[in-house]
């Protein structure tokens, strides 16, 4: 099994390459479905080694060293254990279900080939980040799939607007990598490895305190600008100029979730530096609220969506900074799975008012597409982490409520839980914008096919089910994912008895109490006296206005002094004529010296050879 | 042994004068081809029987050969032409580089340690063994060097009007 | 033995620089540079026989092919040359340049 390890992402990296060499020819629908069939095949290997070896011992694949400069060695190996089993399956199988949805949903557009490279691409990327056994390795696919991302988010290059949000996304996250590649450079100074599994066990056995402080907040810094937490989180609402489907891949279910994993990867690291995770939790938490409250404000319906997946990741940090990462990677598969229904779901409903994102012109969807109600609804419970049947009541309030036993996680707790009113807040309010009320003019009829149906019904399945994996302690029902992943990540904290109780009934009150302000935020926006005539929240606290007047600013100031400056330079130069005339001159006497007489050549050459060879003989060796 | 070496050496040198200062260059060739045949004997004198078979072979076989065949396509009024300017630059050069081989050969001869070895004949089965085991690619690499060699020269003639 | 070669060697050396340098003739350019490499393959034959390796035979097998490698074009050029400018005379090359000047 171990020898199979490289084709889950050599097929994606295989579709990428005949795309780009024979897509010409191949024309795009075949180039859509070839693409679509690499990640299905990439999830079939990743269904053989959960059916057969599985994941415990790890499963290491060396692929052949990648570079070894003196005692720097770089080994290409490709390591599967539970967390980055976890990982890939939700790479390849959701990767697969977007992949089949674009079929449809991209057809006849501009550019539909290039998508499909990119998106192949992009899987191979994060398959190779979260395979990866060397931060060298892992660092290769961080940065793929960052490519991937500025070229998809401006797929429809041809409005500018698109173009500058790939490049806000490029350069805000290119900041994270720079610092991530000098947090790698430090530990690498300090340790003389990259190898994860070498690297750690040293970590923990000889912590360096400064060098590892230096070095974790890099790489934090790497994983909040990948992951976009506050406040890097200013590309992310911006990216929603792509197409819908690439917001459900990337910002949704695959590369926001690097950050999270690198995290999980890197936990002895950060357990090593005192008071590191508790500020992750802080931290987390603080994102999950604020990007929560902008959520509410919002009126293009990806933007919600945008503010909200910043929020959730906020949750899964918080999840991590309070020892239970574990609980971090279930609402990691459980966001993707919904998340990515929101998303493609929202390209849909795109689709169907023709193009319009403003929410507030929508409504009363539910009596012409029922299909897309019910699975819409789906993600929208699970969001709101609904009772019972939505998969993030297990799993987003059980880190909400594993936080209230955590010392120094009253923070933390008090921000999650009032961002979980304001989570189902804005996800009803969503809802009932789009799909209750009087139906709008502006919608267009609009069949989906089996492409486009598939995977919103799995993932529609997926968000109410997939929670039932771990209910909470005491209660009846299976507890396979806490206990499967405790070898590798430990046991999470988890209240039990009474406390619990009374813990997982407040998170369900705070869950109805935001279905119910989502409902009054619904009617105030109908009204025309909504949430979103606040500037402060609709602009997302204005951080994004002041970073972009702060930062960038010096950056065009030197740009327009070093112009002027050096065109002064160039116009003086060439006003005095000293260069020119010198190269004039020398050209000149350099031009003699060819008359193309052959045997002058020889001469001079063998007379070059001949003192060459006096110098060499009488040279003091 | 060594009677036989000066011998040569000295046969060489006068077919070597002779190409020197002949003329015509269907004579120069043919005394190049002569010195070629004495390198062979030296060859197998220094114990590379496979090489001197070698020299004869591709060089007098193929090589000058080829010669010939060009000097004939160029026809023998050009040859009578070439012949009449034969001589270009004047005694001054021709004396520097003789005064330049006097001081080779004299730094070749006042050595220190002589070089006196016993030469032993290493024959074909080695150097077999040599070329196609670990000088493998290189023998790979030249022969596709004289493939695009070939190309080459077929490149270079492919625009004439008149083929022979 | 090794002497006499590579005395031999030094002799072909200088002949063929004087062919080059001292006859106007294109032939005799090609002659000396077949020489030249003569000259080489001798030396390593030498080096060979002097250390009892392969490598000195295997050195002048390459050398042997490289110079009629360097050879054949060469002597197609000076086909060219001598269909092009009519002449086989060294000094004659210069009109190729000149040539290429009239016909910009």
């Amino acid at each position: 099994m171990t020898d199979w390890l490289f084709l889950i992402p050599g097929f994606p990296l295989l579709g990428a390459l005949i795309n780009a060499l024979f897509g010409e020819r191949l024309g795009p629908r075949r180039c859509g479905r070839l693409a679509a069939a690499m990640p299905l095949l990439s999830s079939l290997v990743v269904l053989a080694i959960w059916l057969g070896p599985g994941a415990e011992p790890a499963l290491l694949d060396r692929l052949w060293t990648w570079m070894a400069v003196g005692d720097f060695r770089v080994d290409l190996t490709l390591r599967v254990d539970d967390v980055s089993l976890v990982m890939i399956s939700i790479a390849s199988f959701v990767g697969f279900l977007i992949h089949l949805f674009s079929q449809q949903y991209l057809r006849g557009d501009y550019g539909e080939r290039r998508y499909y490279f990119y998106l192949n691409l992009f899987v191979a990327g994060m398959l190779i980040l979260t395979m990866a056994n060397n931060l060298l390795l892992l660092y290769l696919g961080w940065e793929t799939v960052g490519l991937c991302s500025y070229a998809l988010i401006s797929h429809w290059y041809r409005e500018p607007e698109n173009a500058w949000a790939g490049r806000k996304a490029f350069v805000v996250t290119r900041i994270g990598d720079t610092t991530l590649l000098l947090g790698i450079f430090l530990l690498f100074a300090q340790y003389h490895t990259l190898s994860i599994s070498t690297l750690l066990p040293l970590v923990t056995a000889h912590p360096a305190p400064a060098l590892l402080l230096a070095a974790s907040i890099l790489i934090l810094i790497g994983a909040y600008a990948k992951s976009a937490q506050f406040p890097f989180h200013i590309w992310l609402p911006d990216s929603m100029a792509g197409p819908s489907t690439v917001s459900a891949l990337i910002h949704a279910a695959t590369m926001v979730t690097a950050g999270v994993y690198l995290c999980i990867r890197l936990l002895g690291l950060f357990a090593a530096v005192p008071g590191m995770l508790e500020a992750i939790a802080v931290l987390g938490a603080w994102t999950a609220f604020f990007a929560a409250s902008c959520g509410l404000a919002q009126v293009d319906v990806k933007r919600v969506l945008a503010y909200s997946t910043i929020s959730q990741l906020g949750y899964m940090f918080m999840g991590v900074g309070i020892g239970a990462p574990s609980l971090g990677l279930f609402h990691l598969l459980v966001h993707g799975c919904f998340k990515a229904l929101l998303f493609m779901a929202s390209g849909a409903i795109i689709l169907i008012y023709a193009d319009d994102h403003d929410i507030r012109h929508m409504g009363g969807l539910k009596y012409r597409q029922p299909f897309l109600r019910w699975t819409f609804l789906a993600g929208v419970f699970a969001l709101a982490a609904v009772p019972l049947i939505s998969a993030a009541f297990y799993s987003k309030d059980a880190i909400i409520n594993a936080s209230f036993l955590v010392a120094g996680g009253g923070v933390p707790y008090a921000l999650g839980l009032s961002g979980a009113v304001l989570t189902a807040g804005y996800a009803f309010r969503l809802y009932f914008l789009v799909f209750e009320g009087k139906p709008s003019e502006l919608e267009v009829p609009y069949q989906m096919g089996w492409g486009m149906k598939i995977p919103l019904a799995l993932l529609a399945a997926a968000s109410i089910g997939i929670g039932w994996l771990q209910f909470p302690p005491g209660w009846p029902g299976p507890h396979l994912w806490v206990h499967w992943l405790a070898p590798e990540l430990g046991l999470p904290p988890r209240p039990i008895g009474l406390e619990g109780g009374l813990l997982t009934l407040v998170g369900a009150l705070a869950t109805f109490l935001g279905i119910a302000l989502g409902y009054w935020a619904a009617r105030r926006e109908r009204a025309g006296r909504g949430l979103s005539r606040w500037r402060f929240l609709a602009s997302g606290w204005w951080i994004d206005g002041t970073i972009l007047r702060l930062f960038p600013a010096p950056f065009y100031a030197l740009g327009r002094f070093l112009r002027s400056g050096v065109e002064n330079l160039g116009v003086q130069g060439l006003a005095q004529g000293g260069l020119r005339d010198g190269l004039r001159l020398s050209a000149y006497a350099l031009a003699r010296g060819e008359n193309g007489l052959a045997s002058r050549y020889a001469v001079s050459m063998i007379a070059g050879l001949l003192l060459l060879l006096l110098l060499i003989w009488s040279w003091p060796l | 042994m060594i009677f036989l070496g000066f011998f040569l050496l000295v046969v060489l040198a006068a077919l070597l004068l002779g190409v020197l200062l002949l003329r015509d260059a269907m004579y120069g060739v043919i005394a190049v081809a002569a010195a070629l045949g004495i390198l062979a004997i030296l060859f197998y004198l220094l114990g590379a029987p496979f090489l001197a078979a070698m020299e004869i072979l591709l060089y007098l076989g193929a090589i000058l050969v080829l010669f010939l065949f060009t000097l004939m396509l160029i026809g023998p009024e050009a040859r009578a032409a070439a012949v009449r300017q034969s001589w270009r630059s004047g005694w001054p050069l021709g004396a520097l580089l003789l005064l330049a081989f006097a001081l080779a050969l004299a730094a070749l001869l006042w050595q220190q340690q002589p070089i006196t070895a016993a030469v032993h004949a290493l024959g074909p089965v080695l150097l077999g063994r040599a070329l196609f085991g670990p000088n493998l690619w290189w023998s790979e690499a030249a022969a596709v060097l004289l493939f695009v060699v070939i190309a080459a020269v077929l490149v270079l003639h492919a625009g004439e009007k008149d083929h022979d | 033995m090794i002497e006499i070669a590579l005395a031999a060697a030094a002799l072909l050396f200088f002949v063929g620089l004087a062919l080059i340098l001292l006859r106007r003739s294109l032939v005799f350019w090609l002659l000396g540079v077949e020489l030249l490499f003569n000259a080489a393959l001798l030396v390593a034959l030498a080096g060979g026989a002097r250390w009892h390796a392969i490598g000195g035979q295997v050195l002048a097998l390459f050398i042997m092919a490289l110079s009629g490698a360097a050879l054949a074009p060469s002597l197609a050029l000076l086909l060219r040359i001598r269909r092009e400018l009519g002449t086989l005379n060294v000094d004659g090359l210069r009109m190729l340049r000149e040539r290429e000047k009239q016909d910009d």
